[in-house]
């Protein structure tokens, strides 16, 4: 498997089609894009084009959401083929997708679907991401899911995670605002996660903001990226640098997209909490 | 219920179909969760909303938020998405509201737009080949010209409705005060593609439209002309190769 370029330490903003004269335009200065490569899966057009000229200036992320890599059927061989393509094309720094299901037969549900936290999943999920990176012919990173449903199992989500990836050999994609908002979810904690992750296998964290959403009268959060990233959320990440060091970091908004100059705001935010742990480091 | 295996993604899948999320109470620590799948299966029905909405802008504009959203709720249910890129979805819209009985007895121009926001869409994703250029043809002889077969542009769709619905589609793409459009202008012939990076669409005169049909048929332009006057005596063949031409219309040389 190779791979001959990565994500640098910095923050990268998901791309956003509103934004494709912005981006392009932005000065490079370890800005990185990370976009969904579902959007791109068409034969030519514009799309494609900025992509293309996007990726000429920055370091690119195609983070999957349509592989259904929790299901409980193999990867479709015909999206994995659409994949390989534009992982042809662009060389990316990092390909990732989730710990999650979305497919069922011939019917794809758009949308993240919690799998059943059991050992036949987490054999199941281990072959598929196995499946996918010889499909694709190099390793990728996996993703920690937004939860709102207690699911009975016999392992945990967070070892179905863990344990996954480290059966595949592939990496892990650690987004916070995901266990902020399974700690809230699901009355947990976001320590569990923390101490369980192995911060030497997260190769990109995701940060982004959640919506709220009343069910019954109680506060449900919606990993919607409708919003900025949260205090807490911001919290977490300042933590989590501080233990793991600098990771490359994504600020995420798929919701109420702003002006790119607010999503570069906040990559600064996350480049100041980079900057300050290098400067902890530096003086000991 | 008993819990038993793989049942656990059948009954979900039921649930986002908007079946009684009760089925999934054996897999759920807390019973209270009965209520989240709502969650679920609100982000299925708005992610694939979301995207129909993008490329069905017309329609979209001229039946609301609301009604749009009653509509995918049928059409997600009849016509699920097969494809794990939402880029493939939507291509049964235009057929499933010329079938849809409140729509075809209120808003029969309704299934026309669709097909024009689709024929759009399809010329923005359409692969980026050449189109035929006038150096193309610097070698042909005058006299050899009607007996080429150019083929229409793969990014290229022709249209034909017995309502305005061209008309009606223009003003909603691309004008900010949608303009008034008469039903009684009748009949209406259209075609969209793709010249380099830019969507272009005309609307066509019936003559125009049966030499383009042709063309598009992989006949010969001698051909399409003859079909051309039998709606316009007067086609200029010269004249509107020429138009077609300058347009990006034709398929490249290159091209198999």
């Amino acid at each position: 498997m190779t791979q001959t370029i990565t994500l640098p330490d910095r923050a990268g903003l998901g791309l956003k089609p509103e934004h494709y004269r912005d981006a392009l335009a932005a000065p490079a200065d370890g800005l990185w894009f990370e976009v969904h490569p579902e959007n791109y899966m068409v034969d030519g057009g514009p799309r494609l084009a900025w992509l293309d000229a996007i990726a000429a200036r920055f370091a690119l992320s195609l983070h999957g959401v349509g592989l259904s890599l929790g299901g409980p059927e193999r990867p479709d061989p015909d999206h994995l083929a659409r994949l390989k393509v534009l992982v042809d094309r662009y060389n990316p720094a990092s390909v990732s997708e989730h710990v999650a299901w979305s497919r069922l037969g011939n019917t794809y549900f758009a949308d993240l679907l919690p799998p059943p936290p059991t050992r036949k999943t987490l054999h199941r999920l281990a072959e598929h991401i196995a499946q996918t990176q010889d499909a694709l012919g190099r390793r990728i990173l996996v993703e920690n899911p937004a939860l709102y449903l207690s699911l009975t199992g016999d392992i945990s989500m967070i070892e179905l995670y863990v344990e996954a990836a480290k059966m595949a050999g592939a990496g892990l994609l650690f987004d916070l605002n995901n266990i902020y908002v399974c700690a809230h979810n699901l009355g947990t904690g976001t320590k569990d996660w923390l101490a369980a992750v192995p911060a030497a296998e997260v190769g990109e964290i995701h940060l982004a903001g959640f919506t709220v959403q009343d069910r019954d009268g109680e506060r449900v959060l919606i990993d919607s990226h409708g919003a900025p990233v949260s205090d807490p959320v911001w919290a977490l990440y300042r933590d989590f640098i501080r233990e793991a060091g600098p990771k490359p970091t994504l600020i995420e908004r798929d919701e109420n997209i702003p002006a790119f100059a607010e999503l570069v705001g906040e990559a600064a935010q996350a480049n100041a909490i980079l900057d300050d742990y290098l400067k902890e480091a530096r003086h000991g | 219920m008993a819990k038993n295996g793989d049942d656990f993604y059948a009954n979900f899948a039921k649930v986002l179909d908007g079946t009684d999320a009760a089925r999934m109470q054996p897999w759920l620590e807390d019973e209270k969760h009965l209520t989240r799948f709502a969650v679920h299966q609100g982000n299925y029905r708005m992610t694939t909303s979301k995207a129909m909405q993008g490329i069905y802008k017309a329609v979209f504009r001229l039946v609301g938020d609301e009604y749009f959203m009653g509509l995918m709720t049928q059409f997600l249910h009849d016509y699920p998405p097969q494809s794990s890129s939402l880029t493939h979805y939507g291509a049964d819209f235009p057929a499933f509201l010329r079938n849809f009985s409140p729509v075809q007895k209120d808003l029969p121009w309704l299934a026309p737009v669709a097909q024009l926001d689709w024929a759009w869409f399809c010329a923005y994703g359409a692969k980026n080949t050449p189109a035929l250029d006038a150096s193309d043809l610097l070698d042909v002889a005058p006299e050899l010209l009607p007996g080429r077969t150019p083929g229409l542009h793969t990014s290229c769709t022709l249209l034909r409705f017995s309502v305005p619905a061209y008309s009606i589609w223009r003003t909603n793409r691309e004008d900010k005060n949608v303009g008034s459009i008469s039903m009684k202008k009748g009949r209406e012939w259209a075609c969209v593609w793709r010249q380099d990076m830019t969507i272009r669409h005309a609307s066509l005169n019936q003559a125009e439209y049966a030499f383009l049909d042709a063309i598009g048929g992989g006949r010969i332009l001698a051909e399409a002309w003859t079909d051309a006057r039998l709606h316009e005596q007067n086609f200029n063949l010269s004249k509107q190769f020429a138009r077609w031409l300058n347009a990006g219309i034709f398929m490249g040389d290159n091209n198999d």
